[in-house]
This record gives C-alpha cells, structure tokens and sequence, in this order.
C-alpha cells in the first residue's frame, strides 16, 4: 500500500500540497482502492495523468469541507491543521501548529490516549469517539480516525487524523435514552431554559398533567404550565440554583389546587447549554397520611387518658383515706403506683409534645409575655415538687415585668422542666436559683442547681431524646428522657437558645436566651394566625 | 353551702363518674347530679336547675360542644356558667372552649382530691352580673 501511495502523491500536481493529499488519504481507503485502480487504467491506456490529479483534487475538496484533518510528526507535534479543525475549535492554524493533539485538543483520559499510542506503535489503525476542546473551554464529540505512517524501519514516521463532529448525533441518542427513562417515572418532570423559561421537554406524566401533547411544547414557557407563576420571582427564587450556590431547590406548593413537591436542579447539556429540570411530585396522598397520623395521635391522646383519668383517680381517691381507712403498708403501696401512673401520664405527654413538634402541628400563640411574672407562677407551681425534695428556689432580676413575645404556656413548661431537673438533681436542703436579665435582644434566664452535675461524658448528649445520665446517682432520679429534647425544641421554635454550664459534683446552671421581638421561626406555618 | 354551686356532671365513662362523684360530693363536699350523655342531661336539666355545667368534651353520639348548645337553647340555662373536661389536650382545643365561654378547661387526668377545690376556686372567682 505505501508503494500506492507514494505514486499518488508524485503524481500530484499540487506538489506544495502533497502533505495535505496525503492526509486525506488515510481515511477512504476505500476511495484510495478506486483511485489506484484508475491510476492502473490510466497508466495502462495511457491516458491524461491531470484527469486523476483534478479527481484527487475534488476528493480533498469534499474532504476538506467534511472533516477536521490534522497531521502529526513523529513527535506527535501537529504540521498541519485542516480548515475545519480551525473553525471547530476556534484556534488558528499558528496557535495549533507544534502542540500536541493529545494534549492540546484531547479531552479525555489518559487510558484513550495511551490506547491510540499502542495502536499507532504497532501501526495499526485507530477509530473511536473523542471529545474535543474548544479554545472557549467548551467541547464536542467527534468520530476520529487515527493512522500512523511508518517508516522503512517501522517506526511511526506521521500521523494522521481525520474527525467528525458528532454532537448532535450523540446528544440526540442521550436525549433519546434519558427521555425514555423519564417517561416511565410516575412524577412530572419539566425541562426548560433557565433563562427564557422557555419548555424544552415535558415527560409523559407532565404532558399527561397539561393535556398536551408533545408537539404542544413548542414556543410555550414554564409560565403555561401553571396560573400562578410570576417569572421575575421564580427567576430570583432560582438565583442561588443557577449561580451554583445550591445543587438543588426543594419546596412544597400547589398547581391546580393539587399539592405538590417540586424538585429543581439545573442540568448542562453537551453543547454547554443550562437548563432546569423540575420533577413535580403529586404529595395528595402523603398529606392524607399525614392528616391521619395526626388524627391518630388525637385520638390515642384520648384513649390513653380515659383510663389513665380513671386509674389516677381510684389510687387517688383510696390512697387519700376519705373511703376508709388504710393500713401503712397499703398507702405505700398506693403511693407507688400513684408516682408511676404520674410517671406514664408525663411521658405520654411527652411523647406526645414531640410528635407534635416533629410534626410541625405544635401550636404557638406568640404574645406579649412578662417573663418576671411568669417565673413566680413557675416557682409557684413547683414548690411543691421541691418540697418533696427538700429544694427551695430562689428567684433574682424578676421585681419589674420583663415583656417579650413568646408562648406563654411553652415558657411555661421550658421553666417546670428545668427547674424539676435542677431541683431531682439537687441535694436535699439544695436552692434552685433563677435569674432573668435583660440581653441587647431579650432576656436570659438561668437555672443554677448546686447539684450532682452532668459528668462531662454525657455533655455531648444531654438534650438528645432518651438518653439519661447512666450513673447510680443519675438512675435514682428518674424521668422519661425527652423532657431536655422537648424544652430545647420550644426555645429553638422560639428562635432563642438553650446550653448549660456544669460541673460534676458542683452544679449545673442553664440559660435560655429569647428574642424581645417575634424572631422568624424556621417554619413560619407552626404559628397560630 | 349555698354559694357553692350545684353542679350538673355529664360524662359518658361510668368509672370516670363513678370516681368524680367521690371527688365532688365526698371530698368536697359538692352538690353534684351526673348524666351518661347530652340527651339525658338536656332532659335531666330543667328538674335540677344547676349552677353550673360540667361537660364532658368527647362524647359519642353528642358531645360536649353540642351539649351546650342544646342546653343554652333553652332560656332557663342561657346564662348558666360551664366548664369542661377534655383528654384532647390541645392548646387550639381549649381556646376554643374558653372562647365559647367556657370558666375553666379541666384536662384529663384530673387529681381527685384537687378536682372539687379548683371548681371551687374557678366559680368563686368568675366574672359576676352577666
């Protein structure tokens, strides 16, 4: 073959463009075929040598205009760039001329380009799918054949390259198979320009949803879909999406009174372009299920009082003696079972309490609150308690009214829980003290025991949901383990703060921090209107 | 005695009666009449003329909400003050309750040995001349 090749190209008439009629031969072997037969016809009827020259000519033309051609020297450092190649990558013959393709053009990895080496080493043909850099930075998909020439020796004298792009051949075919893919998934999903808005693709489900059909799509944007979308604003609400800022947007709203989860994310096609895809879940039924949890949970509260009412009341009624009298030994055992039905109605409500905040369904009625108030009535109402004990509470910084907005009975139980704790963990004959101050922004208020303290193991846990202090001490108080988790879940939909200081065998002090002002709560829709 | 009021009970669990009559009547020394359902107390009412209504929430059939209503259609009771007790715990619940003029929401469980004391302390203290 290289003898063929080499009478070609003497014949050549373009003697100073012999290299580029050479290049376009590696890739029409086929064309090369045809051509040495017609130079064996004309050399055998001795016709016109300039009738093959100007079919050569017309070949590298129509070669010309189809492919990108470059050629390299054994150094694999490009001599020659083709027209085509120039245009497709935006370099200019100078700036390509003396790099290296592989390192230069090639987008890929260095398996594929330690794979053609082997293959021009052993002077074999190469043909495969590569992506090309552009000199913008973006890149395309060319069908690239790759041939060595080798020398006497068999040494790789020249390379030569011959690419097409195809891009969109390649784009069509992903398309083809990502679209065939999201048709069969049961949510909706929107593809559109994240500029424009303007739809680019609509799965099965959406279609099915906009009672179009696919050729519909044409010229409308994603403000068709729905009747509440206002551009600017979803086009700002995207920013952070776009900017790249955030991979994905996630929020619950309603098309057509359905309620919906919508899930944004901005994709880049092949050729570079952007756009957002938005899969639209239908969340009807997880509402209803949420409804009916809810329900649930009402009805449970119900059903586990009604006899805890009962229960309570019997042990109370006979324990206090007014329906006869009772030996020592019965009313203690009365007392026991009265202390635990006190302990199964406390974590019930406790229980529930956190279904509740879990659930978004605890409702806060933010008003105007005087805390110094509200810290008497909570002495008030625990002194009790501490007196079982043998703890006092002491209160400081509650002589005038400290108001700020909060829920009262919430604060409320904050308070009881804390000071319950700080006095089950004092010693007998302890003081529980209470302090409010004033902050630049609120109030403070701290609960200092002169108790066991929290062992500095269990720090890290103290307001995770039934973890206990596991210590012989800690395990003679006893309690249900939520009431920290629950009490920093108020101070928190508070927007206020809660930690604590302690030291083991010294005390404990917690402080809670609230706003004076309504603070945004994460999620707005657990206030009460 | 006669400033304390006589109460009209209604509660449809037979143990939870059972158990606040000894709280009203024996420990408190209340004048209490019980009936198991709405029908029965806005039949029972006119005879006993009561101070005061206090009203299961959950009831089947008739509960304590529309108990109330029944009862207040009647002009006799137009004025009587009310209180319920409800096992439903739910902060929107009880607003709404004291919204419909309710003097006090009891929760469930209820401290027998307290219950008679506290409606004792709740009617004392109630806003008069209405």
């Amino acid at each position: 073959m290289q003898g063929i090749f080499d009478q070609v190209l003497s014949f050549g008439t373009l003697t100073n463009e012999t290299v580029q009629l050479w290049s376009m031969t590696g890739l029409c072997l086929a064309l090369l075929i045809v051509i040495a037969r017609s130079i064996r016809i004309s050399r055998n009827k001795g016709t016109l040598l300039s009738e093959t020259a100007a079919e050569l000519a017309l070949l590298r033309q129509g070669m010309e205009k189809h492919a990108m051609i470059n050629i390299s020297d054994r150094e694999w450092r490009m001599t020659f760039v083709n027209e085509t190649l120039t245009t497709a990558t935006g370099y200019s013959a100078e700036e390509l001329i003396g790099h290296r393709f592989t390192e230069f053009l090639l987008a890929e990895s260095s398996t594929k380009t330690s794979e053609i080496h082997a293959a021009m080493q052993l002077g074999m043909t190469w043909t495969g799918e590569t992506r090309v850099l552009r000199k913008d930075g973006t890149s395309f998909w060319a069908r690239s054949t790759i041939m060595p020439q080798l020398n006497a020796a068999g040494v790789v004298e020249r390379l030569i390259s011959i690419r097409t792009d195809i891009t969109e051949a390649k784009k069509r075919q992903a398309e083809k198979q990502s679209r065939a893919l999201l048709d069969g998934l049961p949510d909706q999903v929107y593809v559109f320009d994240t500029e424009t808005l303007e739809l680019i693709y609509l799965n099965q489900c959406a279609l099915a949803f906009q009672q179009w059909d696919a050729t519909e799509i044409a010229g409308k944007t994603l403000a068709d879909t729905t009747n509440d979308l206002d551009p600017d604003d979803f086009r700002a609400r995207m920013a952070p999406l776009r900017s790249g800022a955030q991979d994905m947007i996630r929020y619950d709203s309603e098309i057509r009174g359905v309620p919906v989860e919508i899930v944004l994310r901005q994709e880049f096609g092949f050729d570079g372009s952007s756009r957002f895809i938005a899969v639209v879940r239908d969340i009807s039924e997880r509402r209803e299920v949420e409804k009916l949890k809810a329900d649930f949970m009402a009805t449970m509260s119900h059903e586990l009082r009604t006899p805890l009412t009962s229960i309570k009341g019997a042990l109370g009624v006979v324990s206090s003696g007014v329906v006869g009298q009772l030996t020592d030994k019965s009313a203690g055992m009365l007392l026991i079972a009265l202390r635990n039905v006190d302990r199964l109605i406390h974590l019930i409500n406790d229980f529930l309490d956190l279904e509740k905040l879990e659930a978004g369904q605890m409702d806060f009625r933010m008003e105007a609150t005087d805390l110094s108030a509200l810290i008497e009535e909570a002495v008030a109402a625990n002194i009790g308690f501490g007196s079982t004990l043998g703890v006092t509470f002491a209160t400081t910084g509650t002589g005038t009214p400290h108001v700020i907005m909060a829920d009262r009975d919430r604060i409320f139980q904050v308070m009881t829980n804390l000071m319950s704790n700080a006095a089950k963990f004092s010693h007998p004959g302890g003081t529980v003290h209470l302090n409010l101050s004033a902050t630049p922004h609120g109030a403070r208020i701290s609960i200092r025991d002169e108790g066991i303290g929290i062992p500095d193991a269990a720090k890290a846990y103290i307001f995770d949901r039934f973890r206990q202090v596991d210590d012989p001490e800690h395990r003679q108080r006893p309690g249900t383990g939520l009431g920290l988790n629950i009490v920093q879940s108020i101070v928190q939909k508070h927007g206020g703060r809660i930690w604590f200081d302690s030291a083991p065998g010294v005390g404990t002090t917690f402080f809670v921090d609230l706003h004076r002002d309504l603070h945004v709560v994460a999620d707005e829709s657990t206030l009460a209107a | 005695m006669s400033e304390w009021p006589k109460i009209l009970h209604v509660e449809d669990d037979p143990e939870i009666r059972e158990i606040a009559l000894i709280a009203l009547e024996t420990v408190a020394g209340l004048s209490v009449v019980q009936c198991a359902s709405g029908f029965e107390a806005i039949a029972t009412a006119p005879s006993v003329v009561p101070d005061l209504f206090l009203l299961d929430v959950m009831m089947p059939s008739m509960n304590g909400v529309e108990t109330l209503v029944a009862l207040r259609a009647n002009p006799i009771f137009a004025n009587t003050s009310v209180m319920f007790m409800t096992a439903k715990a739910q902060q929107k619940e009880v607003l709404k309750l004291l919204e419909m003029g309710a003097l006090a929401v009891i929760t469930k469980p209820f401290d027998p040995m307290t219950l008679g004391q506290h409606i004792i302390d709740v009617w004392a203290s109630r806003p008069q001349g209405s």
